[in-house]
């Protein structure tokens, strides 16, 4: 009995999370709040289609194929407690998330989502002593007049990744003006 | 020394003060001795008879001796008185006589008297001369001892003084000098602290015109450089830009991303 509850947490963790990291920005984090809101108002059997047609129209977006696939009731029309929970604490984990914003020219590709996770999960693993429930949303706020380059905001901190910035520091840097002009 | 004594009698002998008042001496004497001698010689001439002379008492006692008779012998008054008047008579004759005598001795002597200075007024001369001599010797030795003994208390004293004044001026010459040593160290106190503080002012200005001139270097630098960067960063991103795809802008910045934050240490403070 006990093994066989370990064994549902251990489902139910793998779904929270395997919904979670499908998210991965603020944008998917928020449709999802949203559509978990929906969801969480109704009780019994329900139409899944219509709801997700209510809530997103007819485009779908990509995460709602792992959060079918993870919650069963999505598939049946019935959500049961063990369905709801995974929404609750995919919601909590969602506000308990580092934010980590940038400010960028154009709209990234999920491979750069995905890397931009990556590389700043190993850093807050390293700051945090080797934990690994560490959560990220990317912000990403599209500006077209942007400069080549990015910044990014992290828990207060300021990384400017533009490249004008960049070439100028890297001028500085080298001196370049006394030694080469 | 020679000298004549002066004459107040011209022609026969000069009596010279010393004379005249030898010859009073001598002769005052002499006139008292005359005297004498003419008593003497009238008792001398009366013989035993002292009715006459002799001295006052006699006298006295002549009178008492006739008034005594007169009353006594009242008939011979007439008769003793003659004789009186005789006797009278015959001492003022005698008494003329006498003093006849006496004035012819008076004379003598005052001749020898006069022979007498006159023999030693030479003498004289020459003793009052030596005296002289012997005076002006005495008084010329005692000038030189004086003579002496003032040039050696003039000479005490200038040696006296001399040091006297050495030792002050010597006083004075270190007085002098502690003060000119103080003064100089004060002086040189004063300079010292004067040109310590001129030079801190000197070097306060200068650091302040110095930082002053490197404030307004670095900024003119900066700003040529900031002006130099932005012209060369903005051709490089003109030239990016035209360069970049999407790929390559990601693969851009998460290689930026990266190494941003293994340089800047914000692996720890995340």
């Amino acid at each position: 009995m006990a093994e066989l509850r370990k064994t549902k947490q251990k489902i139910k963790e793998d779904a929270e999370q395997i919904v979670f990291n499908s998210l991965k920005t603020k944008r998917n984090a928020n449709q999802f709040i949203l559509l978990s809101g929906a969801l969480l108002r109704r009780s019994g059997e329900m139409d899944i289609a219509k709801v997700l047609t209510d809530v997103f129209g007819e485009i779908r977006p990509s995460w709602m194929e792992d959060l079918i696939k993870n919650v069963p009731g999505l598939q049946t029309g019935i959500l049961s407690d063990s369905d709801i929970n995974i929404l609750k604490a995919i919601r909590h984990r969602i506000n308990d998330a580092i934010e980590v914003k940038v400010d960028m020219s154009f709209e990234p590709s999920e491979y750069f989502i995905d890397s931009v996770i990556n590389i700043m999960k190993d850093v807050l693993k390293g700051a945090n002593k080797g934990s690994y429930n560490v959560d990220l949303i990317v912000d990403v706020n599209v500006k077209e007049d942007f400069e080549p380059g990015a910044i990014f905001y992290v828990n207060g901190h300021v990384i400017d990744l533009r490249v004008r910035n960049k070439v100028i520091n890297y001028l500085y840097s080298q001196d370049v003006v006394n030694r080469y002009l | 020394m020679n000298f004549e004594l002066p004459f107040y009698l011209s022609g026969i002998e000069v009596l010279t003060i010393v004379n005249f008042v030898l010859a009073v001496c001598l002769f005052l004497p002499l006139i008292l001795l005359g005297y004498w001698f003419i008593f003497e010689f009238r008792n001398l001439d009366l013989g035993n008879d002292d009715f006459y002379y002799n001295n006052d008492d006699h006298h006295h006692k002549f009178y008492s001796e006739v008034s005594k008779s007169a009353n006594a012998n009242g008939d011979i008054k007439e008769g003793a008185y003659n004789e009186a008047l005789e006797i009278l008579d015959r001492a003022r004759a005698d008494s003329l006589k006498i003093l006849g005598k006496a004035q012819a001795k008076a004379q003598n002597l005052l001749d020898n008297t006069y022979v007498i200075s006159k023999e030693n007024r030479e003498k004289l001369q020459e003793n009052i001369k030596n005296i002289y001599d012997k005076q002006n010797q005495t008084l010329s030795n005692l000038s030189e001892e004086l003579l002496e003994s003032y040039r050696l208390s003039i000479e005490e004293g200038k040696r006296e003084n001399i040091r006297t004044l050495y030792e002050v001026t010597e006083a004075m010459k270190q007085e002098a000098i502690r003060g000119v040593d103080e003064l100089k160290d004060v002086v040189k106190k004063e300079t010292i602290e004067a040109q310590d503080a001129l030079e801190d002012k000197v070097n306060r200005e200068y650091a302040k015109v110095d930082a002053e001139i490197k404030e307004y270097k670095r900024k003119k630098i900066e700003g040529l450089n900031r002006k130099i960067f932005e012209l060369l960063s903005n051709i490089y991103t003109e030239v990016l830009k035209q360069d970049l795809d999407q790929t390559k802008h990601e693969k851009l910045i998460l290689e930026l991303l990266e190494q941003e934050l293994k340089t800047s240490g914000l692996k720890n403070s995340l």
